[in-house]
């Protein structure tokens, strides 16, 4: 059977000259490819659409639970993603430092330095790259540090907010091109980041003790 | 050999203090406004609040596309049919690491919107099929191209004398050796039957050489009609 982007890009003209003998071939013969051409190419119609009921909100969502509830089946689950990328990073990283509990997720972004006390990450948006530096000052204290790496002209114009869920904690403008945020529990926290006004990028990211053997 | 590899990051510090990051870095970020492209790579790298909003944002095309579909294939449904279509389009989605967004690419410009009513519209045929509902899972009043009368009355010459069993027959060879794009023409004009119009914008032709399409393919039927009824005299 034919996939599906083949099928609509072959009805909509953009199927590259070479490609579209063997797609016509196909078409020739399977019936069912056939039927879903003429069906998807009404159905492309936002017009024809137009005359059938919109989707209520319940119907919605049910949908979005059982969505979600896929992400607790076994076949879901983050850890089997990286279980393999967790041997290789585990195997590297003893050369390194000595580290504990190490869990991955998936994130864009440069690699962090890991230390006993200390975390540090840089991210990139628009043509700024961000250093993010969470130093551990006590038991249920961190200071965070921003600092801008290129750019400086552009620097003026961005500000950073830490915010703790609604909360608003501290806004800065970047004058110094380093914005320090201090004394800070442990918790749930997002750094975002504005540029001229306009939201640029966010963090979100948790500040918590770590359990051993995890 | 990197440490880190594109979309891994290590986000822990040693005993006692631990970062974990729990979203994906978003530059341009706001789920609601970004693009659909970029919502896939969201969800595809497990950012459930990105699944929720795929959800969300495709739901309405979903719905109403189920409902076209079923009505087209004139079969009665209640709103609880429509529900678990609803359902097993988006889990066939997600299911197996969201499997099924992967296969996205859109490389020759199939929009993510267009592709997922496709996708839609095959999750109705493959339960019709199933369920047996539409045994032939036909669109109705289907039938094969050679048993078609509009086509074999084209052809009065080579098959006049023949049984309706036989004149199927010899039209389904020739058929067979007709190029595909002709064939294709042929099904969508006389089996779906579709104006010329309509089969010049599914073959991404003009509607002058639809009809040109069209006379060529029914001169090479016949041509080959009456080759083969000689070949067997």
């Amino acid at each position: 059977m034919l996939s599906e982007e083949t099928l609509i890009d072959y009805l909509e003209g953009r199927l590259p000259e070479t490609e579209r003998p063997g797609v016509e071939r196909h078409l020739a013969g399977c019936d069912r490819c056939l039927e879903e051409l003429q069906l998807i190419q009404e159905a492309l119609s936002e017009q024809v659409l137009a005359q059938f009921e919109s989707v209520s909100s319940d119907i919605r969502r049910e949908t979005i639970q059982q969505v979600l509830g896929l992400s607790k089946q076994p076949d879901n689950l983050e850890k089997p993603w990286f279980s393999d990328w967790k041997k290789q990073v585990l195997r590297y990283a003893d050369r390194l430092l000595p580290w504990w509990n190490l869990r991955l997720a998936p994130v864009r972004g440069a690699p962090a330095v890991i230390d006993r006390d200390h975390f540090t990450t840089e991210k990139s948006f628009a043509d700024l790259e961000a250093k993010i530096e969470i130093d551990r000052t006590g038991a249920n204290q961190a200071d965070i540090r921003v600092t801008v790496l290129e750019n400086p002209t552009r620097v003026s114009l961005l500000r950073v907010t830490l915010r703790k869920g609604d909360r608003e904690v501290a806004s800065f403008l970047f004058a110094d091109a380093a914005a320090v945020f201090e004394d800070l529990e442990f918790g749930h926290y997002e750094l975002w980041f504005s540029l001229d006004g306009a939201v640029a990028g966010t963090y979100a990211f948790e500040i918590k003790e770590s359990r051993n053997d995890e | 050999m990197d440490l880190l590899l594109p979309n891994i990051q290590v986000s822990h510090i040693g005993v006692g203090f631990e970062i974990q990051q729990k979203f994906q870095w978003n530059a341009m970020t706001q789920l609601p406004t970004c693009t659909d492209k970029e919502l896939l790579r969201q969800c595809t790298a497990g950012n459930q609040q990105a699944w929720e909003e795929l959800v969300n944002r495709f739901s309405d095309v979903v719905f109403r596309t189920i409902q076209f579909s079923l009505h087209r294939y004139n079969v009665p449904y209640s709103r609880r049919d429509l529900e678990d279509f609803h359902n097993t389009v988006f889990l066939k989605l997600f299911e197996h690491r969201c499997k099924k967004l992967r296969q996205y690419k859109g490389t020759n410009g199939c929009s993510v919107r267009s592709w997922i009513r496709l996708i839609a519209i095959r999750v109705v045929i493959d339960r019709l099929r199933a369920d047996g509902r539409d045994a032939d899972a036909r669109l109705p009043g289907k039938r094969n191209l050679e048993e078609l009368p509009e086509l074999a009355g084209h052809f009065q010459d080579p098959l006049s004398r023949l049984e309706a069993a036989e004149k199927s027959r010899l039209l389904q060879k020739a058929l067979g050796m007709l190029q595909p794009r002709d064939r294709l023409f042929l099904k969508l004009h006389f089996l779906e039957e579709l104006s010329i119009g309509r089969v010049a914008k599914m073959l991404n032709i003009t509607e002058n050489n639809a009809y040109s399409v069209k006379h060529r393919a029914l001169n090479r039927l016949k041509a080959g009609l009456e080759r083969i009824s000689a070949s067997q005299n």
